[in-house]
Parts: C-alpha cells; structure tokens; sequence
C-alpha cells in the first residue's frame, strides 16, 4: 500500500496546498458542532433559527463582495505605470 | 520626596515627547534611536505613575485670560488611547531603528505628542493646538518618501487637514460662544440607543433633533480625520505613499485619536450608525479592489473605523467600551500590518500584488546567502498573525473587540447593521487574510504577467534583499501583543472606561466567528481556481471627479487670475514709466509744439530747451492772459 507520492496529496507539498481547505473544512466543522450542542435552542436574534447560518451569511457575503470588487474594479482601476521603489 | 514624585508625575507624557523631539538633530545619529524609542516608555511611565487622586481628574490646570484651560486630563478614555500610542511609538521606534533620518524622527515625535495631547486635552482650545500640530507634523511623513508621488499626495493630505482643522476650529468657537466654556463634553445624542437618547424620527429629524450648528461644524472637522466617507480619500492616497516607518505611525494616531474625540463629544448620535456601517462596506469592497498591499491596509482601516463609527453611534456603555477596545486592538494589529507590508516594500521593493507572487518557494534567493529565506517565515508568520487579528479569528485580539462591537450594535436592536458588520469582517478576512498572502507568498509570479502595466520593468521573480533585524524584532513584538491581548482579554478589559460585563470566549461569539470565516476561505478558494483577483493599476475613489476637474480648477483658480495680475502688474509698469519720464523732464509733453516749430528742427537734439522756446512762449504767454484775465475781473 504506497503512503507517499511526489505530488500528491500525501507529500508535504500537496498537503500544504490542501491546508487552507483542511483548515476551511476544520473551522466549519468546530463551528457546527457548537451550534448544534452549546447553542441549540439559543435564539437572540431570528436568524438563530436559520441552521447553519453563520456559514451561510459568510459564503454569500463573500461571493457577494468578490463579485462585486471584480466588477467594480474593472471600472474603477485605471492601468497606469507608477514608481513606488523605496 | 512624595511631592517631587508627584510633581514629576504631573509632566505630561506629550511634553516628554515634544521636548525630546527638539534635541533629535542635537542628538548624535546612532544615539537617535534610542532616544526615540525611550522617550514614549517615560511617557507611559509617567502616565501610568499618576497618583489615584489626579488620575480620574484634571492633572495640570492654567489660565489664559479669562479661559480655563486643562492641557492635561487624565480619565480611563484618555489613558486607554494614550497608552496604545505610546506602545505603538515605542515598537515602531524599534521597527525604525535603522532609519537615521533625524528629520522624520522629528516629525515622528511632533506627531505622537499631538495624538497624546488630543486625548489628554480636557479643553477645547488644547485640542485644537495638538489636532493641528498633528496635521502638520504628519505630513511631513509623506514627504519624507522624496519622490513626486508621494510630494503631491502629502500636498492633498495637507490640504484635506487643513479644512478639517478649519471645521473645527469654526465649530469650537461657536460652542464656546453657544456655552461660554470651553471645558470638553459631550453633545446630547441624536437618537442613538444608549446615554439617554431622544430619538427623532428619520434621517432629517435626525440631522436637525439635537445638536446646534457648531455641534456640527466640529463633527464635519473630525469626520475628516476619522475618514468618514466622502471626507476619506486623503487615507488611501497618503498612507500607502509614506515612508516605510512613517505609514507604522500613521496607521495607528491620526484617526485613532478622532475616534477618541467621537466617542468622548458624539455617543448616541444616531448619524453615526449609518456613516460607520457605510464606511465599513466601503472600506472593505475598495480593499478587495486595490493592488497595493499597504494600500489594501488603508482601506481596511476605512473598514475598521466604521465599526468603532457605528458602535459610538448607538452610544451603549458596552458600545463604547467596544470602540476603545477596537481601537486598542486595532492600533497593535494595523501597525503590525503595516510594518509586514513595509518590510515587504522594503525588501522587494514594491507592494503592488500585480507585481509579486511566489515569494514563498523563491525567498531564499536573495544574494546574501539565504538569511532572506529565514526572515521571509517570520515576516509571512507575523503578517498572519496581523491578517487573522484584524479578521476576529478567536486567541488574537481582534477578537476581543470586534465581537464586542457587533453585539453591542445588536443589544442596540440594529439587526441589520449587525449583518452588515459580519458581511464586512468576513470581506477583511478575504483580502487581508487571503488574497494578499496568497498573491504575495503562494501564487505564480509568471501567471500573471500579462496584466503588469505598460513598461513595467521590476524583475520577475524579484530578488528581496533582507531586513534589518530590528524590523523583524519589532514584528515580533507586535504579534506578541497581538497574541497576549487575545488570550488574556482582561489586561485591556481592565482599562476600558465604562462598566459593562462582556467576555469574548463563549460559544456564541467563538462559532459566530468560525462559521464565518470558514464559509468565506470555501468560497476563495473556489474563486482563485477560477478568476485572477489582482488588477494593476491605480484604483479610483471617490476624489476621481475633483481630480479630474483638477485642470480646471487651476484654470480658474489658479491660473486666470495669475493672468490678471501679469496684465494689472505690466499695466502698471507702463504707467510707473510714464510718470518717472514725466517727472524727469515735464517738458518732453510739450515737444509736439516744439516739433512742428522752424525747419531746421530735424538738427536739434530730442528734449533741447531750444526746441521747446515757442511752447514756453505759448504757454508763458496763456499765464500772463490769465493773471491779466483776473485782475480784471476782480477790478470790476
């Protein structure tokens, strides 16, 4: 049963390019599992009735903000050549 | 021996900083740096040596005429924000040991004094000396980059002060002739939750509930330093174009001590509310679409600004304790933000992210030997800690505070701007926390070539050169902070100004935070498989319009009346000559009589008494008939 391959997910490159999911995947999962122990039944807000809402107002707020940075930097960054050498 | 300690204790801290400012150029170049960096711990020496009696109220009182002034006021609030500058001043003297540049240490230490001043002024007149000198002496940051980029841009950041320093100094002598004192306090709120409020309805009856217009007029000349849009745009332009030193300061007093004077003259003005909730989306969107690392920073402060806006806005104690806690925690994570970005600069020599990329696998290139791969982990180890602070990522202190604020505007039942809030941490996280390390440390250098501007020479991969290791140690002291304040909350919950109970380590906040943060990482990414998120170039905000009327302007600002007074100034020149001619020898006046006068006159010299005999005959002869003239009409 080979453990290791040069670019695979096994070595250590191919585990530092998965990192940011694992860390990702990680965080939700630690996030869950406390909504639905600590917090179950805890409502301030109405959104705290939403299942996992956190994650969702997180992802959609992102997608959001990077849909609308691309497009407004498409008319809002001016190509130009600047000097900024110490 | 008590009374010397306690007259000692009554120097104020800005004093020791103002004083030891003017010995700089004194002072021998290697000794500069020390001094620097041991000015601000006597002044947090002295701030925190105060005895309790003095420490809660006014520590040194003078009058000036009929005014009494406090130039030194010592209160919970005041003690909070001085502390975080002199901590500040004092990692980035270290951050800035190698620079032996005597004039911006100078400007440094005028700068830090006027931030201290602002918030150990009990009177208005006080704060208004300090706000100035801050203006002036930060300027002087900017220019210190001696290119012509950042000449101009310490041009706009002046002129931006100088009209907020005119707002307030208008606003403040109309309160002062409104109350006849000029002790500081603050406004009656607008209709915020907290400190009583009133509540008029809707954005009009907001504008004009509470609050005379010098109320006003000082609200509009803090707005500008506290970056409230539109007043912001001298943020983004100035900061990113400082020296690599002087943006660590910068990041950290200008709108930090604005932020103090919101929240002692402004709790509970409702406008508040929704100016920071504006400011934090703004901040954060125009961060996601700038190229430069230090220039994202600027922005992020826009977006960070808005949170300590809307919490002083809703005007609760736990709000309020939450905009000095941020502000504490946000002056120790940007300027070390700000000191990663500036090594980063520093090394490699720029921070546009259009230009860098792989700096991670291609760091030990440098040609010393590979001390740069050494240093290349820590600084990317001290960035991220920074990144994730001013992201709220639970153990650091970003966490201790943003938290609060969020749940302080919820408490104030402002659901939606809790949202808003959430949106807008999440979108610091994107762009601080992962596009410019990725596009920085772990992204092609090559794949992104094609988008370079025009004539864009810096060399691919580039070749850092290292840091001086007084940069690093200083890094390395700010992400201690970072990490002590997040995992000992209470050291700074014991300095904040009201009474409010609030602890961030319970399961709300902690899956709040990583729930949010988790679904924004899955959503990056899936978006850098897909789209490239750097754009080079200069980023438009919202001065675009004025700086493209700017040729106008100077048309008719400028240079239309330049044109009048050459032309006033040429017609009197011309005038001058006539009458220095005239006065020299009246008689040329008379030559067209004399001219047509014999035929020989083309032989005599211009102006010869000969040529002009017939005119004085004329003329002598005119007197006489005129004496004649009167003496007989008198006879009769």
């Amino acid at each position: 049963m080979s453990t290791t391959s040069v670019n695979g997910a096994d070595s250590p490159a191919g585990f530092a390019r998965k990192l940011p999911l694992i860390l990702a995947l990680a965080s939700i999962a630690a996030g869950l599992a406390l909504e639905f122990t600590v917090l179950r039944g805890y409502a301030s807000h109405w959104w705290n009735e939403v299942p996992a809402f956190y994650l969702l107002w997180g992802a959609a707020g992102s997608a959001l903000l990077l849909a609308v940075a691309s497009l407004g930097a498409r008319a809002l960054v001016r190509t130009r050549t600047e000097d900024d050498h110490e | 021996m008590n009374e010397l300690a306690t007259m000692i204790a009554e120097i104020p801290p800005y004093l020791v900083l103002a004083v030891g400012a003017l010995l700089i150029p004194a002072l021998p170049s290697a000794f500069r740096s020390f001094w620097f960096v041991a000015l601000p711990l006597v002044g947090l020496a002295l701030l925190w040596s105060l005895p309790t009696q003095l420490a809660e109220a006014c520590v040194v009182a003078w009058r000036y005429g009929d005014l009494p002034l406090m130039p030194y006021v010592s209160d919970p609030l005041s003690r909070v924000f001085a502390t975080a500058f002199l901590v500040v001043l004092t990692t980035g003297g270290i951050y800035a040991w190698h620079n032996r540049d005597a004039g911006e240490k100078l400007a440094t230490l005028f700068y830090a004094a006027g931030a201290v001043g602002v918030v150990l002024a009990g009177d208005y007149l006080t704060l208004f000396v300090f706000w100035e000198l801050m203006a002036l002496s930060s300027t002087w940051l900017v220019w210190s980059r001696r290119q012509e980029e950042p000449g101009h841009a310490g041009m706009r950041y002046l002129l931006y002060h100088v009209l907020g320093g005119g707002l307030l100094l208008g606003g403040i002598l109309m309160e002062v002739s409104h109350t006849g004192s000029i002790q500081i306090q603050a406004f009656a709120p607008t209709g915020g939750a907290g400190h009583g409020a009133g509540g008029a309805g809707g954005l009009l009856g907001m504008l004009t509930s509470e609050g005379h217009p010098g109320a006003w007029l000082i609200l509009l000349g803090v707005a500008v330093n506290a970056a409230i849009p539109p007043l912001h745009t001298w943020l983004p332009d100035a900061y990113p174009k400082a020296t690599v030193t002087g943006a660590v300061f910068m990041s950290a007093l200008t709108t930090k001590s604005a932020i103090y004077v919101l929240i002692r003259l402004f709790p509970g003005w409702e406008v508040l509310v929704w100016l920071g909730l504006a400011m934090a989306l703004y901040g954060t969107i125009w961060g996601l679409m700038s190229d430069s690392i230090r220039q994202v920073f600027a922005y992020s402060i826009l977006a960070q600004l808005g949170y300590m806006v809307t919490a002083i806005g809703t005007g609760l104690d736990l709000a309020l304790n939450g905009a000095a806690a941020h502000a504490f925690s946000h002056i120790l994570y940007k300027s070390l933000l700000f000191m990663a970005g500036g090594a980063l600069l520093y090394s490699v020599g720029t921070d546009r992210l259009s230009r860098l990329g792989g700096l991670w696998a291609g760091g030990g290139g440098a040609a010393d030997g590979g001390s740069w791969g050494r240093q290349n982990r820590l600084l990317f180890g001290a960035y991220m800690v920074g990144a994730l602070s001013i992201s709220g990522l639970p153990l650091l202190n970003g966490f201790i505070s943003k938290p609060m604020i969020i749940s302080a505007v919820g408490e104030a039942h402002y659901e939606a701007g809790m949202l808003v809030l959430i949106i807008a941490s999440v979108g610091t996280f994107l762009h601080t926390g992962l596009k410019i390390p990725y596009y920085t440390w772990f992204a092609s250098p090559t794949a992104h070539a094609s988008k370079r501007p025009e004539g864009d020479e810096t060399p691919h991969p580039v070749t850092p050169r290292p840091l001086p290791s007084n940069m690093i140690l200083a890094m390395g002291i700010g992400s201690a902070f970072c990490v002590l304040f997040g995992l000992a909350p209470n050291l700074l919950y014991a300095l904040l100004p009201f009474s409010a109970d609030y602890s961030p380590f319970k399961a709300y906040p902690i899956a709040e935070s990583l729930l949010v943060t988790g679904g924004g990482l899955l959503v990056f990414l899936a978006a850098i498989s897909r789209f490239d998120l750097r754009r080079a170039g200069e980023l438009l905000d919202l001065d675009a319009p004025f700086r493209a009327l700017m040729p106008w302007i100077r048309i008719v600002f400028v240079e239309a009346p330049w044109a009048v007074f050459e032309a006033a100034d040429r017609l009197m020149a011309s005038l001058t000559r006539v009458v220095v001619g005239a006065l020299r020898n009246p008689l040329r006046f008379l030559q067209p009589f004399g001219e047509r006068n014999g035929a020989d006159s083309d032989r005599r010299p211009a102006h010869s008494a000969e040529s002009f005999t017939p005119a004085i005959e004329i003329v002598m002869a005119l007197v006489l008939f005129t004496f004649l003239a009167l003496a007989v009409g008198l006879l009769i």
